[in-house]
């Protein structure tokens, strides 16, 4: 990135005579740095240090200036107090930069949140469901996500935070996967059938129906030509063309009973197949031909979900003890990462790596609460958790605020309700680094969690 | 450089726009020259009516402290020598032939530093720590060769500052290539390792290799993997010539994702031997800006940390560093000195920069080669207060900008606009991390103290005069 050395404007005396004063915020767009304008207003209101959750009503489609006031970096709130979701964070997937990332809850939520500053973009609602959202899938470009609430698949856009459809199906939907060149959504139901809905139509283009089994887990190949589906002591590899009834092309036995296969995961280069079972042994496949490869005993219990990073290089798993890297095909112990918190010690039910496979964003939780967290996982060190202010505060420890936006329609933020209220004096800085002559948001229970942004030493 | 400058305002060119910025207060946002020229009035009549039209504008600024005064700036030194830091130039042997070294390291006359000697230092470093109420005292093993290399006194001398009463914290620049003993000795006795590394095997090996020609980059890695293993708290300092200025990037990555390190300094290397300090051509000075910036996409994606000695927004600082306030830097040859790098006495500006000897009883200060190294940076201070960096670059590193002989400055050259560029893209990237408004903490080290202003610059005063701090005579 070459630094430019632009012309300054030829402005005016500040008596106002040709330009009003005006503020900039560095904006990027395909990597490219630019300035855009930004307003003076509500910058009294719970600036540097406090925590905002911004929520856009009506109005403006240009959801990043909409959330924002003047200082935009959220400090990383422990997940002790506070929460992603009203319910266990089930699915969680990155955009293609990196930069949003989005979690699907039991809450009949999806949330869409700006990495790595945590503000939340965009929330959408489910269809009622009492699981919630249960699956969440991102296509390949980077374009669509795609997410299920009983028995509807939504269908959102990354490019601008919208809806683009929604259908409803016959049956309840178990599991969602994009088709590699991201035309097609593969839709595993509850009756056992997979269903290949069109992109973005969303309209039926086949199905095949696969014996009455009772699966537990559910994998597409990134070539989309086997569909895996894990159940009791064994894999069945499908393969999938012609949309015609199928019966298992594979077998793949491993001959332990009562050993269900909870987690499955194909390598970017289809070459192997990793699952996971109940027992939290791991065993590794070839694809081509299918054959057995390894076993790996990982320690933990039960494994829950399981990811790999985009080269292939490196796999995440997670149980209750927490959540452990290691290198492929080694299989090599990297870190292992456990969540210290006091509310509960959950284990994570999904886990991604970010495109660049420096962060793992891991969701967790139990009914009464979700947790999304992002770790640095070279390091196991937790870099932040996302937070929901308004859903998860205590409605009556909260204030909200609203005010016009430019361009019309209403910007609503809300803050703790500070009981303290001290302003912050000159040349002081608060713990919560509250920008000096603005209210300290220092609550009793927030003090000691209020973390200066980590990018850079002070 | 365009700057409407007021006291500690400056207001710096960006893309169109200008970045409206107070040094000591460390706040920076982006605004119009219409915005620009409204602060400077804010903060030049404070009690002045402001058109209505701008009544939000200037809410703002009170909003964000923009117009708070600005806290004191650091003092100047302290002319008290009263250093609690013992930092020894051990030796000149070294088992690399680092193709830019300044020192010639393991090319000269063997030059070892005397276990007495160090003992010595070590003994009033740690006085010195006590009588000032400091906690701890500090022993620092520097450059001009590799200290592991001369091993009795390094290892004995690492023991006897352990065993002092008062509390030590032991450290050391290293090349990293140390043999199973060395590291486990490491390991357990000190507190940390600025270790000098250059990337990935190409760039090391080229760079830095063995006194035989041979490869470093295994036995580095190998104490690299060692002190992740154990938690070993480490920095590194990597070192870019001109031939590998397109390869920071790679290098940052790797340093990321094979170690366990995540605080990186930069420093370039423009000249093409072992000759010392080298100013770059301009073309070569942009390729490093740009390499650097490219560097910094690289290790924010690993949220790691990337730093240049030029370029430290952040800080608030009256002199580039503190070799000459804070520590007593000791040479083989019992010289004091006030530069790290000047590490015998045939450097170009020893004469500058020595400010004293070890002798058996004590050190032994020249007051006024001191005072009058100090003026130097007086002058340097006020020759740059100008410049927006002044307060975090403190008139940089007086080792490339005093011309040898102590007759004066050397010219304000690339390596000057190489620090005000990186230091604005800091402030760009800080303001668009941050949102619209960059605010940091504010580092004030003392009080009462006045801006430089212009030193009276009395040649008169600048003679030798030679002061012991004991009564035998010399």
């Amino acid at each position: 990135m070459r630094l430019k050395q632009g012309k300054p404007e030829t402005g005016s005396n500040f008596d106002g005579s040709q330009e009003n004063p005006r503020i900039y915020k560095i904006e990027r767009s395909r990597g490219r740095r630019k300035l855009g304008r930004r307003e003076f207003l509500a910058m009294n209101v719970g600036i540097a240090g406090a925590a905002l959750t911004a929520l856009k009503t009506e109005a403006s489609e240009d959801f990043a200036s909409a959330s924002q006031t003047s200082s935009d970096v959220l400090p990383a709130l422990s997940c002790n107090i506070t929460r992603s979701h009203g319910g266990r964070v089930n699915e969680v997937v990155f955009n293609n930069d990196g930069k949003m990332l989005a979690s699907a809850s039991q809450d009949d939520t999806i949330k869409i949140w700006s990495n790595p500053d945590g503000r939340l973009l965009k929330q959408f609602e489910g269809d009622f469901s009492p699981n919630g959202f249960e699956s969440l899938c991102s296509d390949s470009k980077g374009k669509w996500f795609a997410a299920a609430s009983w028995r509807t698949v939504f269908l959102y856009s990354w490019s601008n935070l919208s809806k683009v459809r929604e259908t409803e199906l016959d049956n309840l939907i178990d599991g969602l996967a994009f088709s590699p060149d991201g035309n097609s959504l593969v839709v595993l139901k509850s009756d056992h059938e997979v269903m290949f809905l069109t992109v973005p139509g969303l309209q039926k283009k086949g199905t095949v129906n696969l014996p009455a089994w009772q699966y537990y887990s559910l994998a597409v190949s990134p070539d989309g030509k086997w569909l895996a589906t894990g159940e009791e002591g064994k894999v069945n590899i499908f393969a999938i063309k012609r949309f015609k009834r199928a019966k298992p092309k594979f077998n793949l036995n491993f001959g332990k009973s009562s050993s269900n296969v909870t987690a499955m995961v194909f390598t970017p280069d289809n070459k192997y197949l990793i699952t996971a079972l109940q027992g939290g042994e791991l065993i590794f496949w070839k694809t081509s031909p299918w054959k057995y490869v390894k076993s790996l005993k990982t320690g933990l219990n039960s494994i829950s979900c399981i990811a790999i990073n985009s080269k292939g290089k490196l796999f995440a798993i997670g149980g209750k003890q927490g959540i452990k890297t290691y290198t492929f095909p080694k299989g090599k112990s990297k870190k292992q990462m456990i969540r210290e918190t006091e509310v509960d010690n959950s284990a994570p039910a999904s886990l991604a790596f970010n495109p660049s496979n420096t962060l793992l964003a891991a969701g967790y939780g139990y009914d009464n609460g979700g947790y999304l967290t992002l770790w640095q996982h070279t390091t196991g060190k937790t870099l932040r958790c996302f937070v929901d202010v308004e859903s998860t505060w205590p409605k009556d420890k909260v204030k909200t605020y609203e005010y016009d936006a430019a361009g019309g329609g209403k910007v609503r933020i809300t803050v703790p309700n500070c009981t303290c209220a001290v302003k912050v004096p000159a040349n002081a800085h608060c713990v919560c680094d509250s920008v000096s002559g603005n209210y300290c948001e220092c609550d009793s229970y927030c003090s000691c969690h209020y973390v200066h942004t980590y990018w850079y030493p002070n | 450089m365009n700057t409407l400058k007021k006291p500690c305002l400056f207001c710096i060119p960006f893309e169109g726009k200008w970045i409206i910025y107070r040094p000591l207060l460390h706040a920076a946002f982006i605004g119009n020259h219409t915005m620009a020229e409204l602060t400077e009035h804010c903060l030049r009549y404070p009690d002045s009516e402001v058109p209505q039209e701008h009544v939000e504008a200037c809410g703002f600024l009170k909003d964000i402290g923009f117009l708070e005064p600005d806290p004191p700036p650091p003092a100047q030194t302290d002319f008290k020598f009263s250093p609690d830091a013992a930092v020894l130039l051990l030796t000149n042997r070294c088992n690399l032939r680092c193709t830019y070294c300044y020192a010639e390291a393991g090319d000269k006359a063997l030059e070892d530093m005397p276990l007495e000697l160090a003992l010595r230092a070590i003994d009033i470093a740690a006085e010195n720590a006590k009588n000032n109420d400091r906690s701890f005292f500090q022993l620092v093993f520097h450059g001009g060769g590799e200290p592991p290399q001369h091993w009795d006194v390094f290892r004995k001398a690492v023991d006897y500052a352990e065993s002092k009463s008062h509390k030590c914290s032991i450290s050391m620049s290293s090349n990293g290539v140390w043999s199973k003993e060395q590291r486990a000795f490491i390991l357990e006795h000190l507190n940390g390792v600025s270790l000098s590394f250059d990337g990935t095997r190409e760039v090391q090996d080229a760079q830095r290799p063995t006194a035989e020609g041979g490869s470093s980059f295994k036995a580095v890695m190998t104490s690299i993997n060692k002190m992740d293993e154990n938690k070993f708290p480490y920095n590194i300092r990597m070192t870019i010539t001109n031939s590998f200025l397109e390869k920071l990037p790679e290098c940052i990555q790797f340093f990321c994702e094979e170690t366990g390190c995540r605080n990186f300094q930069i420093e370039p290397a423009f000249g093409s031997g072992r000759e010392g300090w080298v100013n770059p051509t301009p073309e070569i000075a942009d390729r490093f800006i740009s390499a650097f910036a490219a560097a910094m996409d690289v290790a924010e994606s690993y949220q790691s940390d990337l730093t240049y000695s030029g370029a430290r927004p952040w800080m608030t600082v009256c002199s580039f560093c503190s070799a000459a306030e804070s520590a007593l830097v000791l040479r083989p040859d019992a010289g004091i000195v006030a530069c790290y790098e000047v590490t015998d006495a045939s450097h170009l500006l020893a004469d500058v920069f020595t400010i004293g000897r070890l002798g058996p009883n004590g050190m032994i200060i020249d007051e006024g080669a001191r005072e009058n190294l100090n003026l130097m940076r007086q002058e340097r201070l006020a020759l740059c207060k100008d410049c927006f960096c002044v307060w975090h670059c403190g008139g940089d590193c007086s080792s490339r900008c005093f011309s040898p002989g102590g007759k004066g400055h050397l010219r304000f050259e690339e390596r000057c606009r190489i620090n005000r560029e990186l230091s604005k893209e800091l402030l760009a990237r800080y303001i668009e991390r941050s949102g619209v408004v960059w605010r940091s903490r504010i580092e004030v080290t003392d009080e009462n103290s006045d801006f430089p202003g212009e030193p009276s610059i009395d040649k008169q005063r600048r003679k030798n005069d030679v002061t012991s701090q004991n009564t035998e005579q010399h």
